[in-house]
């Protein structure tokens, strides 16, 4: 018997957009309650709405806002949702969580990609401050990362950071857009259409305009890597690597990581070129061991 | 025209969302003129700021009117589904009938409509009795930040993504709505 979105004629494209909406909306909403209930318990609401230009003050109030919307809304609400895109018996199959062959290996090569990357991804990043973008779009990409040094240049314990930065956005993130998201526009469109608009769209749903290019970038690899090696476990562990890298980097190096500098300035040639000539190594040895393992699996 | 599957539902969007959409600008321009020739009231909310919820309401049904003219023609059952769709396809036209109509009159045959109704939407903030100076700055200084916003492109972009979100959702559900009143329902043999 067939699902009840393919009964009742529900198109995969507007299951994504409706869920995208919606999840954006209950996020943001979740988020705010959480956030403005830890600082209702330590001062008084006057106080939170004569200083809500300030909120950025408060990290640990926004990031635990921030953990509870993601694993309340997009993952609980993603695996919420798969029961109207597929049975209770193939849920993992349908957001590939099933064990797949050679995973560790996949991991491996896959997370190298991922730092191989960087210096390309450095550079988009540079490309995309030369756009003119409004103020305003500048103003909340600023506060963003002003909110992240305040949580990064804290007394918070760095596995707590890791949990808020890291571990929760690579699992919940996951599950909405490489699970259902993906899922819906892959039931109608061909494949390459769906890998581009899902990783588009999740560039742009960080809000993050002065950096989109580069998210862009990587929400695409990351969603190529989860359609060719069948397993969200993979694209988990790059996501969690990629932040990870970042909050460690920045912990430890503080200076350099919130420096203006840094991101204005583009990337040392030798870094770029030598991105330009690992990554494709890369992707080459992931594809040849993915082939490979197919190969073997489908021998043995 | 003969009844079949592949009748298309997009000559009915068109048409009731080029309907919809016409009457919803003549609402909406109609109440900021009215609101523009009275005295100031020196009331917080005025008509002309309540009439975009009730165009967004005369809009909503749309889609059901979409799924009631294209279920009478084809006259083959229907799914929720494809309620959904012709909902969300209505709301998509009808933002956009409704944001090149508004830009015709605003910046064509009425270019200073919107300074001239910002300027009465200021006068009536004045016309509040007892309101402290400080606050009245205030909301005088929001009204005129949003009314530069509004009136540059990326403000014109935002608020009709907004209305394209509203108008798709309410259109949505009046959609499937309409295939549950409407819709021939499929026999179960």
């Amino acid at each position: 018997m067939s699902d009840w979105l393919t009964r009742n004629r529900f198109p995969g494209w507007l299951v994504a957009i409706l869920w995208l909406f919606a999840a954006f909306l209950g996020f943001q909403f979740v988020a705010a309650l959480v956030a403005l209930g830890i600082l209702a318990s330590q001062m008084p609401f006057q106080d939170i709405l004569n200083n809500i230009q300030n909120l950025v003050d408060y990290p640990h109030a926004l990031f635990t806002g921030n953990s509870t919307g993601q694993i309340l809304v997009l993952g609980l609400g993603s695996w919420w949702l798969s029961r109207i895109a597929t049975s209770k018996e193939g849920r993992l199959a349908y957001f590939r969580l099933t064990p797949v062959p050679e995973l560790g290996k996949t991991i491996g090569l896959a997370v190298l990609l991922t730092i191989a990357i960087q210096p390309i991804i450095q550079l988009l990043g540079w490309l995309n401050l030369q756009l003119p973008l409004p103020a305003s779009w500048i103003e909340l990409d600023k506060m963003q990362m002003t909110m992240i040094e305040r949580l990064l240049s804290g007394d918070m314990p760095l596995w707590i950071m890791l949990f808020h930065v890291a571990v929760v956005p690579s699992i919940c993130e996951e599950l909405m857009f490489r699970g259902v998201i993906l899922r819906s526009f892959e039931r109608e469109l061909p494949p390459w259409v769906a890998i581009v608009l899902t990783g588009t769209l999740f560039g742009l749903y960080h809000l993050r305009f002065s950096q989109a290019l580069p998210l862009i970038l990587l929400g695409i690899l990351i969603t190529w890597l989860v359609w060719r090696t069948g397993s969200l476990w993979v694209v988990i562990a790059v996501h969690f690597v990629n932040n990870a890298g970042s909050v460690i980097f920045a912990s430890f190096y503080p200076e350099i990581a919130f420096d203006p500098t840094f991101t204005e300035t583009p990337p040392p040639v030798y870094l770029v070129a030598a991105g330009f000539i690992f990554a494709p190594a890369v992707f080459y040895l992931l594809i040849k061991h993915l082939n490979a393992s197919t190969e073997r699996s489908q021998t043995g | 025209m003969e009844p079949t599957e592949k009748t298309s539902y997009l000559p009915y969007a068109i048409q009731y969302g080029a309907v919809l959409s016409v009457v919803g600008t003549v609402i909406t321009y109609a109440s900021m003129y009215q609101f523009m020739s009275q005295p100031p009231k020196g009331s917080i909310i005025s008509i002309a700021q309540l009439v975009p919820l009730f165009t967004c309401l005369v809009a909503g049904f749309g889609g059901m009117l979409v799924v009631r003219s294209y279920a009478k023609a084809t006259d083959l059952p229907m799914k929720a589904g494809q309620g959904a769709v012709i909902g969300v396809v209505t709301g998509a036209i009808i933002t956009g009938f409704m944001m090149v109509l508004g830009l015709v009159w605003t910046k064509l045959i009425d270019p200073t409509l919107m300074a001239r109704y910002m300027e009465a939407t200021i006068a009536n903030f004045e016309a509040i009795p007892n309101l402290p100076q400080e606050t009245l700055d205030t909301m005088i200084d929001a009204t005129y930040q949003q009314s530069i916003a509004q009136n540059s492109f990326m403000g014109i972009v935002k608020s009709s993504l907004m209305s394209l979100a509203a108008l798709g959702v309410i259109n949505l559900i009046t959609g499937i709505i309409g295939v549950s009143i409407f819709a021939k329902k499929e026999e179960i043999l």
